[in-house]
């Protein structure tokens, strides 16, 4: 008996041996850990990236969907302008709120937003935190300097994105900063972006590896937008409802504008972007090589079959119709006839923008071929009245040409472009002084979009206004509707109250929502707040007035 | 005690009697032992002379016994499993019958890693025996515990065939996102996870992973409570432990038993939504011209031409299930066994949703000699999930379920309609041009065996293993919603798990003296598993025909994606059971894990438990308290953990995160998770204090049991900022408490002339406090999907499953505004210009109009703002239980069972779809006949259009109390002299109605209500609604 307990006993003890320390060692199989990862240039690459695919991610850490400019924040931005609004009996979709400016704190998309725009920053940061401890002989030439230049491009992008958003914010420069951090003024918010924007300036070239890498004249162009922004912010006035962290008393406009006059003179003169011909290859999905001439700063998207990187502007951004057989939109969102009207007839940008329907018979359709890619043509509508009017200025191919399916598009999304920046400097130039070179800017805008037997003078009598900068918020309307821009351009010029009032809800055929956006409209939602369900996480995060 | 050894396990009963068949004999008697109410023949029943511990036999395959007694003076004690124990004077021929015990105290329960009798228990355990889970013949076995165990709270996800449950004991003590109780089936331990059920991602999958377990074969179920039963589980015994026997054969008894159920199941209740002409007049009413007219000519639609439907009508059936199971068991030498068969057809009532399910298993005991004692168990699965309908479901609103409420009556589908807005979603649709099937098979087996080294001293080893497969495959063709946008839609998805584990202890049992009894168990276990999923998604098919049995005719592929992942385990733990004087008893148990789901520092926790147990019914001064035939108090305390968070979770990770240039696809890496190397198990810490009572010779029992649970730590996906760019992150914070109440009692109130009622019935209080949650004084509760997303906190202070949000009003009416010329009343109402009186109220979606809806200034400012928000409800019941009455006489027999949850609030968010917040939706008849308007200024319901689709508040929130009339049985049994002459054992009829009546004032489809995040259960966003069903029952044993 003694013996048969020894060798049970040996037994045992073999096993408790063979399963000892090691064998709790976690064996991760389905992800990389960081500290594998950030050693060679081009993990340096991979992360930089992983930095980018913010911009149009399909969700981030399992949360979101097309969170940020893969959809929902075209339709955060250009919403409740008075550019567009959503049809009057849609008051119970995703874009509503947006759309007829009933967005409250709990608005999910707004916390998404803003979310995302700080997973973006992190992402940067992580990169930068890691990038220093990879030995510089393990990258091309000046590659180093320019992967910090693009993270620090996009983490200013980011920030200057919450700003002008929600005002003040809070700021971060490491992956493991403070997440209980307040919101900081945005006088040290616009520091910190313009440093990140001035390094990205100094260090990239002046085309990136890759069509969509931002380059040292996106910096330039960002930072002159900050310029122009910071300074027509100060310049008009618009109040901080009571909340001081949001106020740009602070600003000298005179340097900003000095600052945007140079800034942009260096771009004109130097960075070889110019305005394209054809101002609809901007909005197309296969337009990609002339769009780049243009195009500084894109949130870009693929048409590669597996829709990994895609942006879906199907519900709002294109012309009414079906989508399976005409690559038609939704409309959820409709113009107003404010905007048909603010165009003169020889305009081309007028029926490109504001266009009528797809309807969903092919053979009924006229269509265009640009390089084999077809696009059907929207159907022209007389006038605002017209009950089909859409917002046309994106356009989708023939879906049976389409490897991804027809609620995908491959399109990039415009965030910056060559003709911002001449309406930006033409602003810069107006306020230091120099009106005639601020019009003869606004002319070589209007140039390209000159229907012939008109020409560019026929434009300019009829857009002319003795009020220099109506007649420049009325073009850059015009020239950059449904591009995100003018929610912060009323904003700036403190016009948003008097533009929403201006809506007319009696005239066109979709105006009648004007009516609820104005009763809904507020003057304190020229800020939107921050989500309550990160003031509910940290009690730091000051509420905007209003809310 | 009567005598000591009754309650010895049959085995070592056996195991003794085989010395006593050597000893010398000078008178011989002999008998036959039957059931008495069956007169079935008992075969393995232990007949014992008085005052002897190794003078006895067995009864053989007939009945029969022979036994050599010292003189014809001497008393036979008989004894078998599950009935009384009874003297008889000896004799020839003798017929002794055996009556079904009530007396539960010398039943032998499983604990952990071993078995005790009742009378030993130091710990709280309740448990369910066969007999009371057929009473409801329930296609599988938890929702037959339903309402039967005080401080067990089953809930089942849905109506739906084979769907999820939730298994609770004693409240929640974990706000993690797992908080089931252990499963150790026939000494397997289950690591119960929905992620084994293969899922597409299109929706919650809903296959119960213990669909395996053919209710047919249980012989019984222990439920581990408190911290000294479920501390030798360590890590793993803070949720509970469910201990799960099967069928043995171990009584020795061969037989073939068959039964055989059909039912029919129909729904509880039809929805009132509108009809398809009341749906035009809704329309017209809220002018929604789309609907009315038609998109290309602008003209009023024919209605007399469109097809309508009445989807609840043609969508929902009456299903038809059929069960059968047949088992069988035996015994032959030295071996018994026992094996079974089950197969199950079931029919969803909604049409084209069925459950397929076959089970089989064999268990083989085998004691090649006196020292040895083997054990092989298998136990294999497979069930079959069919039909679109488990779509949908908890987490999204355009599954079929929902939309028979939801849909558009009206076929427009034909005009240029948005798919989009869901103008026309036919449910009908769905479920005709798609499939969907789940499967999940799973085979688990052990192979184990005791040896005894001495007396004292015996060796148990054990090796068990777990696999299980599961695939989901789906298609939706062009002409559904899913497929249309997609030209085809082929998902699939495949979970294989696989593990094992493998224990080994040593038991030393001692009787020292007469009045010290010891026992003490040691032993160490090790345990790993694995997991591995695949998911592919491809659309775009130009031919459809194949669906998605032939992928490779799609050309997109939408996603693909293969995880993996591996759980490993060492654990040591020991046992100390001590008895003195035979009435007081002590329990210790000491167990230390290791485990690979935490971070490194934390791997190793250590969880004691001590327990004290008094039978004072044994001191000598109870003698002469007749009545109480039983006294025991129990006291344990001790420290369990749970460590159920996603593997991996402490470590920082990084995931794809792809961009483009050019049309090309650029790859990315972006951190996913951000890790916290701080973290570790939660610990529950458990005070128990019981009683239990048997009266009247044991036909009183009761037991009635105090606790307190504290839990720290708390493992939780918890929020926080996002501006430090995660969304959320595992961390330990803080403390719940859990302090309740459970009474059980069960009484036989009349046995004579054979008639015979026992009842049943117990109750829970449970009290749970969010105590602490570290800095935090909330954590907001995000649910996804669905327009209302936050309306939950955790809220130091109140219980975990706290609803918040805003305190509804009512509704603003005229008298609220003035308008243009001093109101003047000639101004149509169209018209006006509305402004609130006094001081405009600041409102959260804009300015109030008449109709819209109001809510509390809590705070009194004159602002209804984000700080005017509250707690407006509670998911969790201030008691729960079940009353079960059993009425028998002769051969007919009767049980009602009565299930009830009182005090539980519902957030009803069917009810914003159902109040019309999306246009196209159809509505419920209420709101129709309800809604505010100017003629109508109803204070309960707002106007069309202003229901607040974004704004949480107790405009949503119901009471969720419920009673149930769960289980009515009809029973008789086929006199013997009848089934003996057709050479049978025994025939058994039954009919059985389940969910025949509910009371509940809840406005949803069905008040049991599970939704699956622990942190707000009480949530309905229209879940496959319960089934009302009946059953005919046929058992037959040969």
């Amino acid at each position: 008996m003694k013996s048969s307990i020894k060798n049970i006993l040996v037994v045992l003890l073999i096993l408790v041996g063979f399963s000892c320390s090691d064998y709790l060692e976690p064996e991760p199989f389905s992800f990389t850990s960081p500290e594998n990862f950030y050693q060679t240039a081009d993990d340096a690459e991979i992360a930089l990236a992983g930095v980018y695919n913010t911009l149009t991610a399909r969700n981030i850490q399992g949360f979101g969907n097309l969170s940020y400019y893969g959809r929902n924040m075209m339709e955060i931005m250009n919403g409740g302008t008075d550019e567009c609004a959503i049809r009057s009996n849609l008051t119970d979709n995703r874009p509503a709120p947006w759309g007829n400016a009933s967005f409250t704190s709990q608005n999910p998309e707004l916390n998404q937003a803003w979310f995302f725009a700080y997973a973006g920053i992190s992402r940067a940061n992580f990169l930068l935190d890691n990038l220093s401890g990879i030995p510089d002989s393990d990258f091309n030439e000046t590659r180093k300097a320019e992967i910090e230049g693009e993270a620090r491009l996009l983490r200013g992008f980011f920030h200057m994105m919450l700003s002008m958003m929600h005002g003040a914010i809070p700021v971060y420069t490491q992956s493991n900063g403070d997440p209980n951090q307040a919101r900081q003024p945005v006088q040290d918010v616009y520091a910190q972006v313009i440093e990140d924007f001035e390094f990205a300036y100094v260090n990239l070239q002046n085309r990136g590896p890759s069509l969509s890498s931002a380059n040292k004249w996106t910096a330039a162009g960002f930072l002159m937008k900050v310029h122009t922004y910071l300074a027509s912010m100060k310049q008009n006035g618009l109040s901080d409802f009571g909340y001081a962290p949001n106020s740009f008393q602070w600003v000298d406009v005179n340097t900003s504008y000095m600052e945007a006059v140079n800034i942009s003179g260096d771009i004109v003169s130097n960075s070889g972007y110019v305005l394209i011909n054809n101002y609809d290859y901007l909005f197309r999905e296969s337009t990609k090589q002339a769009q780049s001439e243009e195009l500084m700063f894109g949130a870009d998207a693929s048409s590669d079959a597996t829709i990994n990187v895609i942006t879906m502007v199907i519900n709002c951004f294109i012309p009414q119709g079906n989508g399976i057989t005409v690559g038609g939109g939704s409309g959820w969102y409709r113009p107003f006839a404010e905007l048909y009207n603010s165009y003169n007839a020889n305009d081309f940008r007028r029926d490109h923008n504001v266009s009528g329907n797809l309807g969903s018979n092919p053979a009924a359709l006229n269509a265009i071929e640009i390089d084999g890619v077809r696009y059907y043509q929207p159907n022209t509508i007389p006038g605002p009245d017209a009950f089909n009017m859409s917002v046309g200025k994106y356009r989708l191919k023939d879906p049976a040409q389409k490897s991804t399916p027809p609620w995908a598009s491959g399109m990039s999304i415009p965030l910056l472009r060559y003709a911002d920046i001449l309406l930006l400097r033409a602003e810069a130039l107006f306020f230091t002084g120099d009106e005639p070179g601020a019009r003869a800017l606004l002319s070589e805008v209007r140039e390209r979009s000159v229907i012939a037997p008109a020409i560019v003078g026929d434009l300019n009598d009829a857009y002319r206004n003795t009020d220099f900068v109506e007649e420049l918020l009325a073009e850059r309307s015009r020239e950059l509707c449904f591009e995100n821009w003018r929610r912060i351009d009323l904003a700036r010029f403190n016009k948003y109250d008097e533009k929403i009032n201006a809506l007319d809800p009696a005239v066109g055929a979709h105006n009648d929502v004007a009516a609820v956006l104005q009763q809904n409209w507020r003057s304190e939602k020229v800020w939107f707040p921050i989500p309550l369900q990160q003031i509910d996480l940290n009690s730091n995060l000051a509420q905007n007035s209003g809310y | 005690m009567r005598n000591m050894r009754n309650y010895l396990p049959n085995f070592l009963m056996i195991f003794l009697l085989l010395f006593a068949l050597e000893s010398s004999a000078q008178v011989k008697t002999n008998g036959v032992i039957t059931d008495s109410e069956s007169g079935e023949l008992l075969i393995g029943a232990t007949v014992l002379e008085k005052g002897s511990t190794t003078n006895g036999t067995i009864t053989d395959v007939e009945g029969k016994f022979e036994l050599s007694v010292p003189s014809g003076d001497a008393v036979l004690l008989v004894s078998y499993a599950g009935y009384r124990s009874t003297e008889v004077n000896t004799g020839t021929n003798l017929t002794i019958t055996l009556e079904f015990d009530v007396d539960v105290l010398e039943e032998v329960v499983v604990v952990g890693y071993g078995t005790q009798r009742r009378s030993d228990l130091t710990g709280s355990v309740s448990g369910v025996k066969s007999k009371e889970l057929q009473q409801s013949q329930t296609t599988d076995v938890f929702s037959a515990m339903q309402g039967r165990m005080a401080g067990v709270q089953v809930t089942t996800d849905s109506g739906q065939p084979g769907a999820g449950m939730s298994i609770s004991v004693r409240g929640q003590n974990s706000i993690s996102g797992i908080s089931t109780p252990l499963f150790v089936i026939d000494g397997v331990q289950i690591d119960v996870g929905f992620d084994e059920v293969a899922s597409t991602g299109s929706s919650q999958a809903t296959i119960n992973p213990l669909t395996s377990i053919n209710p047919a074969d249980i012989e019984s179920i222990e439920v581990l409570k408190d911290a000294s039963a479920t501390a030798i589980f360590g890590s793993r015994g803070a949720n509970g432990v469910i201990i799960v026997t099967t069928k043995s054969g171990a009584n020795g008894r061969s037989s073939l038993d068959y039964s055989y159920n059909l039912t029919t199941s129909e729904v509880i209740k039809k929805m009132p939504v509108l009809s398809a002409q009341d749906y035009i007049v809704y329309q017209e009413q809220r002018g929604n011209n789309e609907f009315l007219n038609n998109g290309t000519s602008g003209e009023r639609r024919n209605f007399d031409e469109i097809e309508s439907f009445d989807y609840q009508e043609d969508a929902l059936r009456t299903g038809i299930t059929h069960q059968h199971q047949l088992s069988l068991t035996g015994s032959g030498g030295k071996s018994y066994f026992a094996a079974g068969i089950g197969v199950l057809k079931q029919e969803g009532i909604v049409v084209n949703n069925d459950f397929d399910q076959y089970n089989m298993r064999l268990r083989v005991n085998n004691k090649p000699n006196e020292k040895m004692n083997l054990r092989f168990n298998i136990n294999g699965s497979y069930s079959a999930l069919n039909g679109i309908a488990n779509n949908g479901g908890p987490n999204s609103f355009t599954g079929v379920t929902q939309q028979l409420l939801l849909g558009n009556p009206w076929d427009i589908r034909s005009e240029d309609v948005d798919p989009f807005l869901n103008e026309f979603v036919s449910p009908l649709d769905l479920i005709q041009n798609s499939e969907k099937t789940t499967t999940m098979l799973r085979v688990f087996a052990n192979v184990g065996g005791d040896y005894k080294i001495s007396d004292d001293l015996t060796f148990t080893t054990f090796m068990g293993s777990n696999l299980s497969n599961s695939k989901a495959k789906e298609f939706y063709n062009s002409s559904t919603p899913w497929g249309l946008f997609n030209n085809g839609e082929a998902r699939v998805a495949e979970v294989n798990t696989y593990s094992f584990n493998h224990s080994s202890q040593l038991q030393y049992n001692k009787l020292i003296g007469a009045n010290h009894d010891l026992k003490v168990m040691g032993a160490y276990e090790i345990t790993q598993f694995n997991w591995e999923q695949f998911r592919n998604v491809i659309q775009n098919f130009e031919d459809q025909s194949t669906g998605v049995n032939d992928i490779s005719r799609g050309t997109t592929a939408a996603e693909y994606t293969t995880a993996r992942r591996k759980n490993k385990r060492l654990s040591y733990f020991t046992r100390l059971n001590y008895t003195l004087l035979d009435r007081y008893l002590f329990t210790a148990t000491f167990r230390a894990d290791g485990t690979d789901r935490v971070a490194s520092g934390s791997q190793w926790g250590f969880f004691p438990s001590v327990a004290l147990a008094w039978r004072v019914s044994d001191e000598a001064f109870m003698a002469r308290i007749k009545p109480i035939n039983n006294l025991k108090l129990r006291v344990s305390y001790g420290v369990t953990g749970n460590e159920a968070i996603p593997p991996y979770v402490f470590l920082p990770q990084l995931g794809p995160a792809f961009y483009s240039s050019n049309d090309q696809l650029i790859f990315g890496l972006a951190p996913t998770v951000k890790g916290n190397d701080a973290l570790t198990w939660e610990t529950t810490r458990q005070f128990n204090a019981g009683v239990d009572i048997g009266l009247i010779e044991g036909r009183v029992n009761m037991a009635v049991d105090y606790y307190k649970k504290i839990t720290t730590d708390l493992l939780l996906n918890t929020p926080i900022p996002a501006q430090n760019g995660f969304q959320s992150q595992f961390q330990n914070i803080g403390r719940i408490d859990n302090e309740g109440i459970e009474f059980q009692i069960s009484t036989v109130n009349i046995d004579k002339n054979n008639f015979r009622w026992k009842t049943d019935f117990n109750v829970t209080f449970n009290r749970n406090e969010v105590v602490d949650l570290g800095d935090a004084q909330f954590i907001p509760v995000t649910t996804f999907g669905g327009w209302q997303t936050d309306i939950a906190r955790v809220i130091v202070g109140e219980q975990v499953g706290t609803m918040f949000g805003y305190k509804y009003e009512g509704v603003y009416q005229i008298d609220d505004f003035t308008w243009q010329n001093n109101s003047d009343s000639n101004v149509a109402h169209g018209d006006r210009t509305y402004v609130l009186k006094d001081e405009p109220a600041e409102y959260p979606a804009g300015n109030p109009i008449p109709g819209a809806m109001k809510y509390a200034d809590t705070d009194g400012n004159g602002v209804i703002d984000d700080d005017d928000r509250q707690v407006i409800g509670q998911s969790n019941p201030l008691h729960t239980g079940g009353l079960n009455n059993t009425f028998s006489y002769k051969n007919f027999d009767v049980s009602v069972f009565f299930q009830w949850v009182y005090g539980n609030d519902i957030y009803n968010a069917g009810k914003l779809r159902l109040n019309g917040n999306r246009l196209w939706t159809n509505i419920s008849q209420d709101f129709f006949e309800g809604h505010w308007t100017p003629e109508n200024p109803s204070n309960e319901f707002p106007a069309y259009g202003r229901v607040d689709q974004n704004i949480p508040s107790s405009y949503f929130v119901e009471d969720g109390s419920f009673l149930r009339l769960r289980t009515v049985t009809f029973g008789y049994r086929i006199p013997k002299s009848v089934t003996d002459k057709l050479g049978i054992g025994g025939v058994r009829v039954s009919v059985i109605g389940n969910n025949l009546l509910t009371w509940t004032n809840y406005s949803g489809w069905d008040p049991e209500v599970n939704y699956r995040d622990p942190l707000i259960t009480g949530l309905d966003r229209i879940a496959y609604p319960r089934a009302r069903s009946y059953t005919f029952s046929l058992n037959v044993t040969l």
